[in-house]
């Protein structure tokens, strides 16, 4: 009696110890209009405004995705220094809002976007076109150490004068020949702001070379000296279309907003394939909806050996 | 400028100890006669002047009085003990060791709290007592009792995650308690992911939770101490006692090396489920796979009497959990590159402490106990894969990983007892601390190419000290008080931190059997866990303060009301408010895969608040005992970086917390145990919208952090023992079923893509996974 006992315990616990996934209801949020647009200088104006869906809405797949997304035919005013200069326009082949009268950004303009449409909350971001900064003693040094891999790794280095009136946030990018991002870039530079990794399990501290971002708070109103290491073969000159393309670096002036934006994406794209990571949210700059919108300027200069 | 005034002042309240007069100290040890084991926290009372007092944590009192010529009485007593009494000349002092005989009445042997009216007299507040009586009378999960799970029982304390043992108190987090095992911190103090503790119940002797108002002579963590104490060993004669349970077998031997004067106390438990589920998995995969699992924990300990003034112990444990799997592929065809392919993978990870401890009677009320001790976490990892090529090479790709702490430590404590309303505690003590928050190394050979390389995530050393002093002084018989300083000090990598930390705790006494109790404490933390969600994971890494992530604080204040009705029903009231400064939380999108880039980056501080209010009874006597306590609290976090920078409730922030616990002697062969909990679901973060970003990929949207909560947790844990004694043992079958009305609680919530065949559209909906239904377990416990 006892040893059946004992068994149909056993067996019982065994059968009942799994683990079990019941539904629970939670509460969705009401749409928000949604704005995406990141301008450079001399960029028409162009942006993308969407709605956001409650978490637990229906939804088509593939093609029909963005429809459900879809905003069309609403008001899109853009401000220039506090006064109107356009209005956007849906073009329905691209799903994109943008200028019909060939309207373009200017450097050290204000600009504001302001969006309303039947049933949503309208909307209103506003973003500078910050000052064109001026890269001098661009060098490309190859072959000049060896990474912790053994790879070849070049040296580039550059300079910029940061203004003192404020607080200034730089974007570097660096391209290969092709306009692809560099990977994979050393600096010993404590600027640079740390980011999250994806991959646990590399001896590499490096950046990607689209996010190589810092802040002037350690150099404001001087000149700055920047010093990559980027492996060799990434600093090639490539023969495209019949023309030699050397890689290049670029220098963008951003926001505070675009700067975190860079690192808030970041992380959640870390967060989506780790399933430990706690969860992160996007940062937005838009009052009363979603998005990111920014604008921002530019300077290139290529790289020679 | 305070810090300076509070050292000045503090050994300024010493003087008056030093007063001159004619007297005479009476001191000794109480032991318990049968089994030679000292106990600690015995109440000895001297009659005529009305005075007494407790011995301390190895037994020993001493208690000093005015001479005089008539007898005096001293009576000394312990619940669950037949007190003893004495009458001798109070003319010269006294030594008088105390052999207590454990009662023989059913309802006093059942009785498994403590000391007789302790909790309303003594000046310590926030403190619960527990034995092993206690923890193994619980309802049992796959027939193992467990002193965590009897922990999370307990009012101001709440559980993790299902299942898990991971404890919070008062809102603080599961890296901010401070565990012992005989004074030796227990860094990990889980098996099988936080489902079973490494405390194996048989080996255990006491337990004391102290939530708040910490004395002194602790320090470390910010918000609870669970001391631990094993079992010294019978010095009269061989004991055992061991149980056969659905998951693991336990034995645990004691008894004399040399009859009264020393003795030994052994005890090991192993799981088995490898053993059966190695062949099942291996049958499964047509001998293509094959994993198993097992933990097991080896406590031991001996000690000496060394004359009557020395005693000398060593103890250890010594416990790991291991995960081990393989696969092997065969391939056939020749036209592949490989002929043969196994996989290999294994995961390990344990604690081991050892402690050698020396007791030395410098005099007749000065007791010194010196320690040291060294403990250790480990966590490895390693994966192999042997690719048998068709050249006949056989490449091996090598990759491990490990992670760990170890610490040494030299510690001193004196107890002096000048007089009856002194009971001073000093002490300091020295620890080393050694970090690995992580190492890699791979290994790749193969007939063309051979590479071996190491990785060392930052190897840190630390050093620590710590020294305090605390008096426990009796100002009237109403007013009685805890007052001390704690005084630490930390370096690593160049830094250097200190830390006075006063604490206050002070007991009005309004009857005999009621106080008004008030804490204060000032608590510091040099080391921080990065862990996810408080699993339990032995991924969980343990790193020190440094520059970037300071130190942990906290501050907290209690007060409270304890009644000891018929001194049988205890109830109490504590209210309390902590603050806690510099806590750390991963940054979004964060985790501890990631902490091994510069952990220091991956983690924001911030500040914490908690509050709340506890109410308990408990009964202690009588065929029915048990306890009622509910909880109702807050627990908010702070982080300039998360959420805004605005307050965000805490993961564990449970508003309501009730907890009932009651065994019933039915016969005197059989007894029923039973335990409800409810309690407000755990905070957790979810998705509320989605939008499309500027690639047209979709994002997600959470709203403010924590502000879901999973639906409430409630549980019933039903057991019944059949006791028999046998012609040379007594044997106990325990049934228990664990989630008796088969709640299923959730363990975490989910979200998956449902497609809605009749609207033909596709939409997200959320689960709760829950991990353990209704589970009945039977196990079989004999003692000798």
């Amino acid at each position: 009696m006892k040893k059946w006992l004992a068994q149909c315990l056993i067996i019982l616990s065994l059968s009942l110890a799994c683990n079990k996934a019941t539904e629970i209801d939670v509460p969705g949020q009401k749409p928000l209009l949604v704005i995406n647009g990141q301008w450079r200088q001399n960029n028409m104006f162009m942006l993308r405004l969407t709605r956001s869906r409650g978490i637990t809405d229906p939804f088509d797949t593939g093609a029909a995705l963005f429809s459900t997304y879809e905003v069309k035919n609403a008001l899109v005013t853009i401000r220039e220094n506090n006064i109107v200069v356009d209005t956007l326009k849906y073009d329905t082949m691209n799903f994109i809002y943008s200028s019909i009268h060939n309207k373009r950004t200017k450097l050290n303009a204000v600009y504001t976007v302001n969006s309303s449409f039947t049933g949503f909350t309208s909307v209103t971001v506003t973003s500078p076109l910050l000052s064109l900064m001026t890269i001098s003693g661009t060098q490309l040094k190859s072959g000049v150490s060896y990474n912790a891999l053994g790879d070849l790794m070049d040296e580039i280095s550059f300079s910029f004068a940061d203004d003192e009136s404020q607080m200034d946030y730089y974007l570097i990018r660096v391209k290969k020949g092709d306009g692809s991002y560099a990977e994979c870039i050393n600096t010993a530079d404590q600027d640079f702001e740390k980011l999250i990794f994806n991959n646990p399990f590399t001896t590499e501290t490096c950046l990607d070379g689209d996010k190589l971002l810092l802040s002037d708070k350690n150099f404001n109103g001087k000149t700055k000296k920047i010093i990559l290491s980027v492996s060799t073969d990434q600093m090639q000159d490539m023969l495209i279309s019949g023309r030699i393309r050397h890689p290049y670096i670029e220098l963008l002036h951003i926001t505070q907003d675009f700067f975190k934006y860079i690192k808030t994406n970041n992380n959640y794209d870390v967060a989506g394939i780790n399933p430990f990571a706690e969860p992160a949210n996007i940062y937005s700059n838009i009052t009363n909806g979603y998005g990111f919108f920014t604008a921002y300027s530019v300077a290139t200069d290529s790289l020679h050996k | 400028m305070k810090k300076i005034g509070i050292a000045i002042l503090f050994p300024l309240m010493f003087l008056g100890v030093f007063a001159f007069a004619q007297k005479i100290t009476i001191h000794g040890y109480i032991t318990d006669k049968a089994t030679g084991e000292r106990i600690l926290g015995s109440s000895i009372v001297v009659a005529p002047f009305n005075t007494g007092t407790t011995s301390n944590n190895y037994g020993f009192y001493s208690i000093t009085i005015p001479q005089t010529s008539d007898s005096i009485e001293v009576s000394c007593g312990f619940v669950g003990y037949q007190s003893q009494q004495y009458k001798f000349l109070a003319k010269e002092n006294k030594r008088l060791d105390v052999l207590l005989s454990a009662n023989t009445i059913l309802e006093e042997v059942i009785v498994t709290s403590s000391r007789k009216n302790n909790k309303v007299t003594s000046s310590q507040m926030s403190m619960i007592h527990l034995n092993q009586g206690q923890i193994k009378n619980l309802p049992a999960v796959l027939g193992e009792t467990d002193v965590l799970r009897a922990v999370q029982l307990l009012p101001g304390i709440q559980a993790g995650n299902e299942g898990n043992l991971g404890f919070y108190v008062r809102g603080g987090g599961a890296d901010q308690n401070l565990i012992l095992l005989d004074g030796v911190p227990v860094y990990n103090a889980m098996h099988l992911f936080g489902f079973f503790s490494v405390f194996n119940s048989d080996a255990l002797q006491t337990v004391d939770v102290i939530k708040g108002g910490f004395p002194a002579r602790y320090g470390g963590r910010l918000s609870s101490v669970l001391d631990i104490r094993m079992k010294e060993g019978n010095n009269q004669e061989f004991h055992g006692e061991g149980g056969i349970g659905l998951l693991a077998a336990r034995f645990m031997l004691e008894g004399p090396i040399k009859k009264g004067k020393s003795s030994f106390m052994v005890s090991g438990r192993r799981t088995y489920a490898d053993l059966y589920m190695r062949p099942l998995i291996k049958s499964i995969n047509n001998k293509g796979a094959e994993a198993g699992y097992y933990f097991y924990d080896l406590n031991a300990k001996i000690n000496f009497y060394l004359g009557r003034k020395d005693h000398l112990y060593f103890s250890g444990y010594f416990g790991k959990d291991k995960f081990d799997g393989n696969v092997n592929y065969d391939f056939n065809s020749d036209s592949l590159m490989a002929k043969n392919n196994l996989y290999k993978a294994t995961m390990e990870w344990g604690n081991s402490t050892a402690l050698v401890r020396w007791n030395h009677e410098f005099s007749r009320n000065l007791f010194c106990n010196m320690t040291f001790n060294y403990t250790k976490y480990q966590f490895n990892l390693s994966n192999e894969q042997n690719v048998l090529q068709t050249t006949g090479v056989n490449a091996v790709y090598y990759q491990a990983y490990s992670s760990g702490i170890e610490d040494k430590s030299l510690r001193i404590d004196l107890d002096y007892l000048p007089n009856p309303n002194h009971f001073i505690k000093i002490g300091t003590s020295v620890t080393w601390h050694n970090y690995r928050p992580g190492a890699f190394q791979t290994q790749i050979t193969n007939s063309s190419y051979n590479n071996d390389s190491s990785y060392q995530a930052g190897f840190i050393s630390s050093s620590e000290f710590d020294t305090y002093a605390e008096d426990d002084i009796r100002f009237s018989n109403r007013i009685k008080a805890n007052v001390g300083l704690h005084l630490t000090g930390f370096w690593v990598r160049n830094n250097f931190f200190t830390s006075l930390q006063p604490r206050v705790s002070l007991r009005y006494l309004l009857r005999t059997d009621m106080s008004l109790k008030v804490s204060f404490a000032q608590m510091n933390q040099f080391i921080h866990l990065l862990t996810n969600n408080g699993v339990g994971m032995p991924t969980d890494l343990w790193v020190p303060a440094t520059g970037i992530v300071p130190p942990e604080k906290s501050m907290q204040a209690a007060i409270g009301w304890q009644y000891n009705w018929k001194n049988n029903i205890e109830f109490s009231i504590e209210s309390y408010y902590k603050k806690m400064d510099n806590v750390i939380e991963y940054k979004e999108g964060s985790s501890f895969v990631n902490a091994l880039n510069n952990w220091e980056n991956q983690v924001v501080t911030g500040t914490g608040t908690s509050y709340g209010i506890e109410w308990m009874a408990q009964k202690q006597k009588g065929r029915t005992t048990g306890l009622i306590g509910y909880t109702l609290s807050w627990s908010n976090r702070q982080f300039a970086e998360l959420n805004n920078g605005q307050p965000f409730p805490y993961k564990y922030d449970r508003r309501h917390d009730l907890k009932l616990v009651v065994v019933h002697t039915l016969t005197k062969n059989i007894q029923l145990s039973a335990d409800w909990v409810f309690s407000t679901g755990i905070a957790t973060t979810l998705p509320v919208a989605t939008y499309l970003n500027s690639s047209l990929s979709q994002v997600q949207v959470y709203d403010q952090r924590n502000s879901f909560r999973l639906p409430p947790y409630h549980r019933l844990d039903l057991s019944i023992k059949f006791s028999k004694q046998k012609k040379n043992f007594e044997r106990d079958w325990v049934i228990s079923i664990y989630n008796v009305y088969n709640r299923l609680n959730a363990y975490f919530i989910y979200q998956n893509t449902v497609y809605n065949a009749v609207t033909h559209t596709y939409y997200n909906q959320f689960y709760k996974f829950s991990l353990f239904p209704i589970i009945p377990s039977i196990s079989y416990q004999f003692k000798f």
